[in-house]
């Protein structure tokens, strides 16, 4: 308590955070509780051996794409990536795994392979600054786009045409093409995963939700780091590769950018990097204005698919639909005002929203207090964290139809991949059946809420440590809350009809 | 790791010392490796650092070998249970944003040099052996010295301390 004045406030003591991961609020070190997980991600044919079979679905799938069914029901391409991988990744590998997608996906291997000259073995060295001996033309990425404006506007670019891409599967399967190729280009060009770190449009939103996850990949002590005079997580060593995301796990404190290749846990000289189990939603701070432009784009993305793609309204349908029916000026205006949406109305409404919390808040301010005002730059990247829960449930809530509505097509391609008169299990002919729709709603409203609650709840730790105290803090976050509870009401019209 | 700085005698005090200023320089020379692709300015500020350090650590060893001769003493911060001076990143994305700069490198090294300071300063409240008491007084002026070096130096590259925004945003 500090006197002020004449009245007493409540303060906000913020004490050093603890130096040792598992003193940290609900963390649990799963490598010590299941050695065996330490044992099985420290060997070096992990993490290829999840990477080298899925990349033999990937090709599969592509020639599925190419080869299978132009009907998007009937493609195993479709089908298993944009309705199961879909939904597995934003309702169990994100909320629960954090990138644990990345540590397996397939498009890098190329690049990676070209820069390493190997699959498993790691190779001592003196290249890039690194010490292990890399490949190619190991070139910096500019700094200029080291950031993820290019991921944000390719998934832009993405999702406008994603009616056509969910449906058509050669659409597809250019996608697809192009981003490995992509990747194996830039990986010659550039030092370690700039594909990953700068320009594929998935990374960039498993970066943003991967921050609400119960999983992290953390050193235990701090201090261990500290005294570490190798560094060798950053830079590499006889045991592991110079991290490829090229982050430095000593001071690692949200999972943003690490992509849980795993390769610190062998490198790490002193075995001080594990696992670690926490609370949903425990990273807590965007960075850069890139980084809120993304919750931005996700939240309206979210919301325009649940209209077009699950919405009453055909006639949106159709402007979505270019490809099958052809009204280009309609899809047009469609563009127009889902990139408006994303990129310039719901950044204005929300700075608004942030302008007359911090008048609210400093309101209450003595004077010669002004210069402890948060300035508004901080604010309005800080509170941005407030969407990325409400997002990530938005997208949940949106994917739950998907699944419980197509989830029969995924049995009937097991047995027909191709959709060319196949029965190799004798489940080719398995009927469409949706799985209770009427539950559909009663669970999205939930996880809307659930969203809700995670915003608010850490918006309001954020206000309290941007202000200092809490009343302050909840009158600063007064309109921001009104602005998110009626985005939240929104999503629950639309889905509930 | 497995004993406290403070069970310690003089000599292994002073060894410890010694260590530190090493270890502290093999740190100063992997930052600035792994640094040396991104920005030339601060890898070989880091090696100016590193440099720095191992002058720090040679008038230690002067101080150990006028108390003790040559007479070693086998000591390393491994040993002891404390931080007492680790230079360190203030951000585990410095490389991901291609930020680092002259101020990160600088603020680093000033990080440390405080920390030290206040380290053996803490110290001088917590023992009665006369003789470990002068050596941790001894200790935190040296520490106090290269604090007030090293802030006329940022001083002269025009950078003020704590002027950063300590890893807010971007």
């Amino acid at each position: 308590m500090a006197i002020i004045g004449e009245k007493i406030e409540l303060r906000v003591i913020q004490p050093e955070p603890p130096h040792k991961q598992e003193d940290l609020p609900g963390r649990v070190d799963l490598f010590a509780k299941a050695p065996w997980l330490a044992r099985l991600v420290k060997l070096r044919s992990f993490p290829a051996m999840l990477i080298i079979p899925n990349l033999i679905m990937f090709w599969i799938f592509l020639l599925a794409g190419i080869f299978g069914s132009p009907v998007g029901s009937r493609n195993i391409m479709i089908v298993f990536i944009w309705i199961l991988w879909w939904f597995a990744l934003i309702a169990v590998l994100v909320p629960f795994g954090s990138r644990l997608w990345c540590t397996m996906c397939p498009l890098p291997f190329f690049g990676d392979w070209v820069q390493r000259h190997a699959v498993v073995t790691v190779r001592k060295g003196n290249s890039a600054g690194t010490r292990n001996q890399l490949f190619g033309r190991l070139q910096v990425w500019p700094k200029k786009l080291s950031n993820i404006w290019a991921q944000n506007i390719g998934f832009l670019c993405l999702a406008s045409f994603s009616a056509h891409l969910v449906t058509r599967p050669m659409a597809t399967v250019i996608m697809l093409g192009s981003l490995i190729v992509i990747a194996a280009g830039l990986g010659i060009l550039y030092r370690q995963r700039v594909f990953c770190n700068y320009v594929c449009p998935v990374s960039g939103f498993l970066s943003l939700y991967s921050m609400t996850s119960t999983l992290e990949l953390r050193s235990r002590d701090k201090n261990v780091c500290k005294k570490c005079t190798t560094k060798s997580c950053a830079a590499g060593s006889d045991k592991g590769w110079a991290c490829p995301w090229i982050i430095y796990m000593g001071q690692l404190e949200r999972n943003n950018y690490c992509g849980m290749c795993m390769e610190c846990v062998k490198s790490c000289p002193n075995d001080n990097i594990s696992l670690f189990w926490r609370p949903f939603c425990s990273d807590k701070v965007l960075k850069g204005y890139d980084e809120i432009w993304k919750a931005f784009i996700m939240l309206v993305l979210a919301m325009s698919y649940s209209v077009v793609l699950l919405g009453p309204w055909g006639k949106l349908k159709d402007l979505a639909n270019v490809a099958e029916v052809g009204n280009w000026r309609g899809f047009f205006a469609y563009l127009s005002v889902l990139w408006f949406s994303a990129l310039i109305a719901l950044p204005a409404v929300y700075y608004v929203a942030i302008r007359l919390g911090r008048a609210l808040a400093a309101r209450r301010m003595k004077a010669g207090q002004e210069g402890s005002i948060p300035s508004m730059k901080d604010l309005f990247i800080r509170y941005g964290y407030t969407l990325v829960p409400l997002g990530l449930m938005a997208w949940l809530a949106f994917s739950v139809p998907l699944i419980m509505v197509s989830w029969a097509y995924i049995v009937s391609v097991i047995s027909d991949p191709m959709g060319r008169g196949w029965n190799l299990f004798g489940t080719a002919n398995f009927p469409w059946s949706p799985y209770h729709p009427d539950w559909i709603g009663y669970i999205q409203i939930p996880l809307l809420m659930m969203g809700l609650y995670y915003a608010l709840i850490r918006g309001h730790e954020l206000a309290l440590k941007l202000w200092g105290d809490n009343r302050r803090a909840v009158l600063s976050l007064i309109p921001l809350a009104v602005l998110l509870t009626a985005i939240t009401i929104a999503f629950m019209r639309m889905f509930t009809g | 790791m497995s004993r406290s700085i403070r069970d310690l005698q003089p000599q292994a005090v002073l060894a410890l010392a010694v260590a530190v200023e090493s270890r502290n320089a093999e740190r100063y020379a992997t930052f600035a490796h792994l640094f040396s692709t991104y920005n030339d300015e601060a890898s070989r500020l880091f090696d100016e650092m590193r440099e720095e350090e191992l002058a720090h650590r040679a008038v230690l060893l002067r101080l150990y070998r006028d108390r003790y001769g040559d007479q070693e003493y086998p000591i390393d911060e491994a040993d002891v249970d404390e931080v007492v001076e680790a230079v360190d990143l203030d951000e585990a994305e410095h490389m991901v944003f291609n930020d680092i700069t002259r101020r990160h490198v600088f603020e680093a090294a000033l990080r440390a040099e405080q920390g030290a300071r206040g380290f053996y300063a803490s110290l001088t409240g917590t023992v009665q052996d006369p003789a470990l008491l002068a050596l941790y007084r001894q200790l935190a002026e040296y520490e106090e010295d290269h604090v007030a070096a090293l802030e006329a130096r940022m001083s002269l590259a025009g950078i003020e301390s704590g002027g950063g925004n300590n890893g807010h945003h971007r």
